[in-house]
């Protein structure tokens, strides 16, 4: 039997496991950034005790609270709706820090136009002289040699093979394209 | 220690669906002293949420040591503990890791909880370790595990949160 996640149960407990992953990136950026839990308490105007309790127990966030924690260490704040093809809530939450992590990894689109540029980083795209395929973290260009006909494979980054093809969008129509001229 | 035990593996449920990872309990009628699930399910419930929350934020591959973490140690490479404090005490979870299925999914991780510690200092007692490590050494508590997580057969999708698996 399939068995939906505990966060199912009832919309406090999904709070709840939003609020945890909420402060588990507060707590990663306090080990990493310049502010103390001292500092950080200060600016809050709460004690480091009471830090300590709500990186300990959550409960339920508020989004007055949320903000007002994020902003003090120099974060802002999202709140995402995302359909990931799980409507029973089987799978459970995906974690606020994966679509950071996401985010971070597409060079940090400030507009809906980059974002929907990069919506063709699934797909394969084709330039003129090489093959881009997707990766688990960055792409493959597989490159033909043009003097010993032999094919060579290069792994390269996101970032990367933005910046070599400008615009994925337009390779990957390009791409599409000439798919369908040939019958693919 | 009780000179003839024996062992269960009970999966935990409910949980995040994790590609390679899945947790669950090691018990054993006759040892008291694997308490991890019985402390667990005595946890208040906010208590035991803020557990399953550490459950799932390890199944997801997540990384924050104050939540749970390993050691380099060679010795004690496979031991695995999660954390979490109540009434300013350190509550740990101790338990082992082990890939029960090297055959046909060689990289599904189980982290089996084997023992419950309440202290007052992040200082590990080494027989506590021991203890986990022994455990996962033992042939009858690999043998409880691969009942648990039994080799896939030809034809048969994998999934390791499933909880039907246990029954065959």
């Amino acid at each position: 039997m399939t068995q939906t996640h505990w966060t199912e149960d009832s919309v406090d407990d999904f709070v709840h496991r939003l609020s945890f992953d909420f402060v588990t990136q507060l707590a990663k950026r306090l080990e990493t950034g310049p502010l103390s839990r001292v500092e950080f308490a200060a600016i809050l105007g709460l004690t480091k005790g009471r830090i300590s309790q709500i990186f300990n127990s959550p409960g339920n966030l508020t989004l007055k609270k949320a903000i007002a924690y994020a902003r003090a260490l120099g974060m802002k704040v999202s709140l995402v709706a995302y359909d990931d093809d799980d409507p029973d809530n089987l799978n459970g939450p995906i974690s606020s820090e994966i679509f950071s992590i996401c985010w971070k990894k597409a060079g940090s689109p400030a507009d809906f136009q980059t974002a929907r540029n990069l919506s063709s980083l699934t797909d394969t795209a084709t330039t003129n002289d090489n093959v881009i395929l997707p990766e688990r973290k960055g792409f493959i260009v597989a490159t033909r040699s043009a003097k010993s006909g032999n094919q060579r494979s290069l792994y390269l980054d996101t970032n990367v093979v933005l910046q070599m093809t400008g615009d994925m969008q337009a390779a990957t129509n390009e791409r599409q394209r000439q798919a369908l001229a040939v019958g693919e | 220690m009780p000179q003839n035990r024996t062992f269960e593996v009970t999966r935990i449920g409910r949980l995040q669906r994790g590609k390679d990872r899945s947790l669950a309990f090691l018990t054993s009628r006759e040892d008291l002293a694997i308490d991890a699930q019985s402390v667990y399910q005595g946890l208040l419930p906010e208590k035991q949420q803020l557990v399953r929350d550490r459950f799932d934020y390890w199944l997801q591959r997540g990384v924050h040591d104050p939540y749970f973490h390993g050691w380099n140690d060679p010795d004690y490479r496979n031991c695995f503990v999660f954390k979490w404090k109540e009434n300013r005490q350190h509550q740990r979870l101790y338990g082992f890791l082990i890939h029960p299925c090297p055959e046909t999914s060689p990289r599904l991780e189980v982290c089996i909880l084997v023992s419950h510690a309440q202290k007052n200092t992040e200082y590990t007692d080494p027989a506590e370790l021991n203890g986990a490590r022994a455990l996962g050494n033992r042939i009858d508590v690999v043998r409880a595990v691969k009942k648990t997580y039994p080799e896939r057969r030809k034809g048969q999708n994998y999934d390791p949160n499933t909880l039907d698996r246990r029954q065959r």
